[in-house]
């Protein structure tokens, strides 16, 4: 479960001044949900999903993960979420058991414990032919694999995307996205962060629309859809985000 | 703290498997200490052969007692000048380092007591003329003494009488030194700036390594708090650092004990180390390595990528130059004994150890030394743990 409260982030830039990243924002995201941000290009996803995950601090208002303040109770948020994202790499010089060992440990996870969880997740995740191989050896796709066991091999029962489809061949994509809808079926609460609206309409059960780091509409698609008179997601978006008088 | 041993076990792994690393910051200081040892040990063989000092000679042949007392030094080789050249010229065609002009009465004038005038043409801009011309005015002091006594013994004057004293040489009762002297004044140099430039190949990829490539935030997600990473990390780039300063040093030992000719002269007073003197090198090149690897790290989470780092320890290599090459020329000055070189960091360690390896440990030096290197690590790891748990540092991107 997460819970967000007119959550904010702002920014002191010495050209710009204050900047609003993420702006008063607020929505509740249940298990076995797949919650959708959608939004442009620096639109904030990627600021709200790091205060989520604790990495930055909210400059105001508050979020709860699984039952954890972000601010109050960093530990228990980071235990309970997994985070994957395009642009985290993996380390080239581990083989991705290598890597998922120490992963684990930084979780916490008991020597028997994390020995069970990463054969578990590389089984899951298929990736036997290919866990002893440096990192730095492996196709796009085993990176992805490599990466997604990363962020599940702790159980956890929260997991952000942040477009994690972002660059990837339409195979590596699929993977990813039969994965995320493979988590709700497991009744994990996902947050997945995109600009591509095919894949939101495909998977989000919930969209938020997010501009200027503030939420212009959260819905089903059905209910953007009525909200704005238009059928194409893609239209509903921009309907949603362009200016005032460009919409009149 | 939880963590800190897996990310530091986590980072050697991925270091010793680098390629960049093994040879940076482990091969590279063995090799160069055998390199320099092995060039310094074939200029010093060079110096110490005989006939070292090239000397041109003009009218050489009416100077034989001079010449003989010369040759029997075994430190010259005479040269005489070619007919129809002048000694400028065979100066200038780099005959000899310089040049001695007997008068052609010479033998006559020398017989008769008369104290013919010999000229000694060099030039002063020239090293090896003026160390010429010091051993050529050896030889002629101990000549002229012995003629003087002659003199007055012909004419039943005791010869010490016309000395105001006579000067004894006494040498102190002092420990074997760990090298020769020319090692001894250089190695310390080359311990300090391996503990600091062994860093150097890991150090960008650290953490601004980790910004650029985003892995980073891997590791902000997890339960591990920043402190323990930030802690992790401290640790494995000084133990790196450490392990290129023990590998310069091994390069030092394998050449002391190796059986080559060309470098035994600078080993030639063994490689014997006392147990206060081990003590000594330790507990200051540690504080030193661990204060190194806190600003190292500082560096790397400041910077934004790894080209910003190497272009801030590009500047900051100076800081650690300037008073690491004034550590080479300290102990011919007679700052070496003031307290407060003791406080200036660098130096006070290339100071110890200077000492360390004359088997020489003054305590306070030490102590005070130690002290200074402990607050500095301390403050080095406390600004580089700080840096790493600023949000704003941490996400310059």
């Amino acid at each position: 479960m997460i819970t967000v409260e007119d959550l904010a982030k702002h920014f002191k830039d010495p050209k710009r001044g204050v900047v609003r990243a993420v702006d008063g924002v607020s929505f509740q995201a249940k298990p076995g949900e797949i919650f959708g941000l959608l939004g442009a290009n620096g639109a904030g996803k990627t600021t709200l999903l790091r205060m989520l995950s604790t990495v930055i601090s909210p400059t105001s208002g508050r979020a709860e993960i699984h039952g954890y303040d972000v601010a109050r109770n960093p530990d228990g948020v980071r235990k309970s979420i997994g985070f994957m994202s395009t642009t985290t790499a993996l380390y080239s010089r581990l083989t991705p058991r290598e890597m998922l060992r120490y992963i684990g440990k930084l979780y916490g996870l008991r020597r028997d414990e994390l020995a069970k969880r990463i054969e578990e997740t590389i089984a899951m995740l298929e990736m036997e032919e290919f866990s002893d191989r440096l990192c730095d050896k492996l196709s796009t796709g085993q990176k992805q694999r490599t990466s997604l066991a990363r962020t599940i091999l702790h159980d956890p029962p929260v997991l952000f995307f942040d477009e994690p489809t972002a660059g990837l061949d339409v195979l590596a994509s699929k993977t990813i996205m039969e994965f995320i809808e493979d988590c709700r079926e497991r009744g994990k609460t996902v947050v997945f962060s995109t600009h591509i609206m095919s894949e939101a309409e495909r998977v989000c059960d919930r969209i938020c629309v997010i501009h200027d780091g503030k939420v212009r509409a959260i819905g089903t698609f059905e209910e953007l859809k009525l909200q704005t008179g238009e059928e194409r997601l893609e239209r509903v978006f921009l309907a949603l985000t362009e200016p005032a008088e460009d919409a009149a | 703290m939880r963590g800190w041993s897996d990310v530091f076990r986590k980072e050697l792994k991925e270091f010793a498997r680098d390629k960049r690393v093994l040879y940076s910051a482990i091969l590279g200081p063995l090799i160069l200490e055998i390199f320099i040892i092995s060039l310094f040990g074939y200029l010093s063989s060079s110096f110490s052969k005989d006939f070292a000092h090239k000397i041109v000679v003009e009218n050489g042949r009416f100077a034989e007692p001079f010449l003989t007392a010369m040759k029997d030094s075994k430190k010259f080789e005479i040269v005489e000048l070619a007919p129809g050249t002048t000694p400028q010229e065979a100066l200038a065609q780099k005959q000899g380092r310089l040049a001695l002009r007997f008068p052609a009465d010479f033998q006559e004038s020398f017989e008769a007591a008369a104290s013919p005038e010999v000229t000694v043409l060099y030039d002063p801009n020239e090293e090896t003329a003026l160390i010429s011309l010091a051993a050529v005015k050896e030889v002629y002091g101990s000549f002229a003494t012995k003629y003087s006594a002659s003199k007055m013994a012909d004419l039943n004057i005791d010869a010490r009488q016309l000395l105001p004293f006579v000067l004894i040489e006494d040498k102190l009762p002092v420990e074997k030194p760990f090298a020769g002297a020319w090692l001894v004044g250089f190695l310390p140099y080359l311990v300090v700036i391996w503990a600091f430039y062994g860093g150097f190949s890991i150090v960008g990829d650290l953490v601004a390594g980790e910004k650029e490539r985003g892995s980073l935030e891997t590791l902000l997600v997890t339960p591990v708090s920043r402190n323990a990473i930030a802690f992790g990390k401290f640790c494995a780039l000084a133990a790196v650092s450490l392990a290129s300063c023990t590998s310069a040093l091994a390069g030092v030992f394998i050449m002391g004990l190796a059986p080559i000719p060309m470098t035994q002269k600078l080993f030639e007073s063994g490689l014997s180390l006392s147990a206060a003197s081990i003590f000594a090198i330790v507990v200051t090149i540690i504080p030193l390595v661990l204060f190194f690897a806190g600003i190292l790290l500082a560096v790397s989470t400041f910077a934004r990528n790894q080209r910003e780092v190497q272009s801030y320890l590009s500047l900051l290599s100076f800081v650690v130059l300037i008073p690491a090459i004034f550590s080479q020329i300290i102990g011919y000055t007679d700052l070496a004994g003031k307290l407060w070189i003791n406080f200036v960091p660098v130096l006070n360690t290339a100071s110890v150890l200077r000492d360390a390896l004359l088997n020489r440990v003054d305590w306070t030096n030490l102590a005070v030394t130690s002290s200074v290197g402990i607050v500095l690590a301390i403050a080095g790891l406390w600004l580089a743990i700080r840096l790493f748990s600023q949000e704003k540092v941490l996400m310059r991107v």
